[in-house]
This record gives C-alpha cells, sequence and structure tokens, in this order.
C-alpha cells in the first residue's frame, strides 16, 4: 500500500456509504514519508435558510500499483468541537475533566490498541467499522474487535452531541425526527422513557442506540461493553450476567446461525441514528454511582438533532450503495 | 418477623457455613427500635505465634417484625484506608469511591429493592442464591452479587499491621495451586491474562471446587462465581465460537435441573476486582496490568489459606443449613 490521502468525514451519515461511516471513527497517519492527514475535517456550510447542513466530504481512495511498507497508524480524531469542549466541557451534560478523560485520554487509547493490534496484519489499512465487519465472527480476533468496536461507538457518542454554536432549533427533535420516532413509538416522550429505562437497568458498560432498519423502522437497543449494533454479530440486547429466562438464550442461539448465514452483508445492516454511551466513566466523576439518569437527561438535552435528522434521510439515499461496494 | 439482631463476620472464611458466606456481604440496621447491630465486627485475637487467626463471631438469628435496612460495613482496616489509601493497590480517593462510596450506593439499592418482600431478611449471598435463576429478579440479584463480591474483594485485602510472612503465598497455598497448576507464578501469569482480557467490568476469581481443585473463573459485570447459574467466564459482546455458546446452554440446563442444590459449591480464595472504576484514577485506562500487579502484592495471604482449610471442615456443612 503506497501513499493514501484520505480526508474522513467526521459528523454525518448523510450517506450509507462506507467512506463516511469508517470516517466518522478516525484519522490515520501513515509512518511512511510525505503527506498525510491525520486529523479529521468535516465541511460545515450554512444554507440560505441560515441551518447548518452537513455536507460529506470525501475524497476517493487512490488505490497504489506499487506496495509499500508503511503501517497505518490510528490516532485520535479531532472532534469539531474540540477546542470548547476542552474549555468548557459539554454543559450541562460532562464536566471538561470528564471530557479529557472520556474522549481525548480515552479515544487516544483506543487508537494506540488499534495500532498495537492491526499492525502489519490485513487489518491495518481498515477504518474501526470495517474492522468490525471482519472481525465480528471470529473469536480469535476478539481483542481486535473490541478495540475497534469501542472506537467507531465512542467517536458517533460524541460526534452526536451539540457544539455551542449549534442554532436554538436543533435542540429539540426536527419535524422528520419526530414524525419518524412516532411512527414506531407511540410518541417521543415514551421514547424517551424508553431508552432511559434501558439505561438505568444496564448493569455495567455499554451503549443504548436509536437505529433504523432497512425497512425504515426505528428501534433501539443496547450494547453491553464493545458490542456493535449493525447486526453484523451480537446485538448485546441483554446481559448475560444477570438471570435470563432460557428462551431468550435459544433466541440468542438462532440469531448466531442466520448471522453467519450472512457474513458478507453489506446491505441489511440498520443505521445508527443516535446513541447514548453508558460507559460508567462517562457519568461516575460528574454524577456519581447512581447518577446515571440525571446524566441521561443531560445527554437528551445535548443531542444535535440536525445530525439525527441528516443520518435518517441517509437511509433510504440507495444511490450511496454503489458507492459502498466500491470503498469496502 | 421480629426482632433480628445479626452479627456478620466479615474477614473469615474459616467455614463453609452459610453465615459466614452470607454475613460477608452487608451489616444490617434494623429500623425498629431498641439496639441494632449496624457495624460488622471482626474479632482478631493472636496466638503464641503472633499469627493473627480470625474467629468466627455469629449470633442467632433472632425474629423481629421490622424491615432489614442494608448499610456498608466498616472494614478491619477501614480507618487505615481512609487516610492512606491501600499502597501501592489504590490512593485513598479510589478507595473512597470504590469502598465507601460504592457500597453505600449498593446497600441503598438492595434496601430499596428488598422492602417488604421476602429478600429483606437474607443476606446479600442468599439473595443471590435465590434470584440466581429468576430473570425477573435480575437487578435485585445484580446488586446482591455486586455487594457480596466487592466485599470480598476488599475483605481480602492486606492491612497495615499485617505480619510479613502472609506478604507471600503460604506454604498450604502454594501447595495446592501447584496441585493444579504447574505453579504459583503460571497461576499468577493465568488470572493476569484473564484480568487483562477482559473488556468491561468484572472479576476475576481463584476458586476451590468441592472436590479441591483449585481454578480460575471470570465474572463480567455482576455474574457470580458460586456456580448457582452464570459463571460469566467469557463475554458474549465479542466474537466467540458457536460451541462455546451449546456448552454455555448446556450448563444452564444442568443449574436449573439442581435449583435446590446447596452442596457442591466452590469456596472462593480470592479474587481481582476490574471494575474499572478501581483502577482508572490510579493507573488510566491502560494501566490493569499493573493495578493486577499491585493488588497480587496487596494479598492478604492468612486469609486466602484460612478459605482453603475451611473447605475440607465437613463439620460446617450442618450449620449451613441451620444457618440458610
Amino acid at each position: 500500500m503506497g501513499k493514501r490521502q484520505c480526508l474522513f468525514l467526521v459528523s454525518s451519515f448523510a450517506s450509507k456509504s462506507r467512506a463516511i461511516k469508517p470516517g466518522l471513527s478516525f484519522s490515520r497517519s501513515l509512518s511512511s514519508a510525505t503527506v498525510s492527514k491525520s486529523g479529521l475535517s468535516t465541511s460545515l456550510s450554512y444554507s440560505a435558510s441560515g441551518r447548518p447542513r452537513i455536507v460529506p466530504v470525501a475524497q476517493s481512495f487512490i488505490t497504489k500499483s506499487t506496495k509499500s511498507s508503511s503501517r497505518s497508524v490510528y490516532s485520535a480524531p479531532k472532534l469539531e468541537n474540540q477546542d470548547d469542549y476542552l474549555e468548557n466541557g459539554i454543559p450541562p451534560l460532562m464536566s471538561k475533566e470528564t471530557f479529557k478523560l472520556s474522549w481525548v485520554d480515552y479515544q487516544e487509547y483506543l487508537a494506540k490498541e488499534l495500532t498495537k493490534r492491526t499492525q502489519d496484519t490485513r487489518f491495518s489499512s481498515m477504518t474501526p467499522f470495517n474492522i468490525v465487519v471482519a472481525t465480528a465472527l471470529h473469536a480469535d480476533q476478539a481483542a481486535l474487535f473490541n478495540f475497534a468496536s469501542l472506537t467507531h461507538n465512542n467517536h458517533f457518542f460524541f460526534d452526536s452531541l451539540r457544539g455551542v454554536d449549534a442554532p436554538a432549533e436543533t435542540t429539540q427533535p426536527l419535524q422528520a425526527v419526530y414524525d419518524a420516532i412516532e411512527d414506531s413509538f407511540t410518541n417521543i416522550e415514551e421514547f424517551k422513557t424508553h431508552m432511559s429505562g434501558i439505561a438505568e437497568a444496564m448493569c455495567g458498560n455499554g451503549y443504548v442506540w436509536l437505529l433504523q432498519n432497512p425497512k425504515k423502522k426505528l428501534y433501539v437497543a443496547a450494547t453491553y461493553n464493545a458490542g456493535t449494533p449493525y447486526g453484523v454479530e451480537h446485538a448485546q440486547d441483554f446481559d448475560f450476567n444477570s438471570p435470563f429466562s432460557r428462551s431468550r438464550l435459544t433466541n440468542v442461539a438462532q440469531r448466531q446461525r442466520q448471522l453467519l448465514d450472512r457474513e458478507d452483508a453489506i446491505e441489511g445492516k440498520p443505521m445508527p441514528l443516535l446513541c447514548i454511551n453508558v460507559w460508567q466513566h462517562m457519568y461516575l466523576n460528574d454524577y456519581g454511582f447512581d447518577g446515571k439518569a440525571q446524566y441521561f437527561e443531560n445527554w437528551w438535552n445535548s443531542i444535535d438533532w440536525l445530525k439525527v435528522e441528516a443520518r435518517l434521510n441517509a437511509v433510504s439515499a440507495t444511490a450511496f450503495r454503489a458507492r459502498d461496494r466500491q470503498l469496502l
């Protein structure tokens, strides 16, 4: 692999293209010489209505005909609002100390682990999302899967939060999102309660997601630890560490078998719209052990609903499917 | 239920009695009037050899009509730990978070979830056993199991006055370990590797089976090592092989058939708590290996030995049934 110049999009799922999903997680700098881009950039342009519209910025991959001995080194990307967050935290959600811990330190830790585990392997040029898909069904790759999945999930979480400049109208679910939620849930309050209840009930670390399935229905799923919501493997919608019923165990086994048959399916994966990161380090310092409910409430008020809307619309953009296959 | 007065033993598995295992988790104060003991007490007397021997202190249960309120017990070395932390394992700030705050949080949750239920007079261990097979009791199981496990972990750590000879595995422990593992270094490496590989929160345990073999197992989140239900020896959240899924299902079916088996449970000898809040502040995200190393040097091996011996004390089995 020779020189790759990659610009990844931080904050948009405006299409289901692989260039964008993977780009959500990472910047990579190549250890070989010449120019390499190690920061993510988002192109944020404002339309006439004054609402920021997130535009995907992707450059085509340049395939090299000559192999090189460079290895890719993962590093944590810079968030759109990172400077502000470093100064001020993400009020009211988290203090600046927690932000430093759970993004700056944590994402760098994940990046190092990813680099360590992908060097000189076929994974070394893959984006975290691609690594998730490639390793999900391989027990011997569990550690690599974990770090790739955590990298992707944590980035997705932070990318979905409001910046200080976000317009007031994006603080509430936008109409399209509102309508979509009400299609699948009784109303938005019920949906919020549902997510909050799941977050509260989780004993241990994980994420709670709102996803849109390929059939356009919205649904909520929880992933424990480093579980992925993409349906490639473990939906992680419940915790085996606590009592559970035997019938649920059977369902998991069954789903396993189904997934194994769909190993290389690209289409048919759900699109995440938003998620809350309920790993304990996210809320312990600011809220205490029993503060998860308040943390959820503050997270709800910190969502950038414009980004959620962009992802919602993206699922129906079939034109991007072609690009998926090209870039995988 | 009338008035109950309960004194629980903090720091000994000197017998396999239920009173001890149960007493391990927590002290309870009764909301009724008159005297109630809210703190655990340990009776520790020194023999001529000046090795502290942990003596079981239990009182019989008396029935009462009051509801029990769980509260975090005071550890044998708590005053020292609050002042100094547990060097080199943890700072005093982490000790406050991981024991004082956390155990109180667990106690509050336990109280909330057991009030006016048949569980309200049960010790955390008993709640674990009683709820392990009931999906609708998952939250209660979790808190009871965490209460028990966290207390067991802290109870196994050395105090400032521990004699120097307890800083290394005592002979009986060494011998037992070498029966089941190549040597103690191999056991340590094995446990360390498992702890490192755990992605998320959990515990890594050294246990002795009813057949006297030592083995290591990991429990994720609030999993219990007692074999009542979920051994939690692997993480379903990461890729795993289908055959392992089948063996878990198999074990599930076996356990369900043994619903009321009391005997045949393993005895934990020691454990490391690798919930992230245990090491994050002092060691960082990547510091779990160093945390393990410092924990290994913080074990009170005398307590481990006492538990080891206890497994062969069949006379305590009778007391088990009495106290359950």
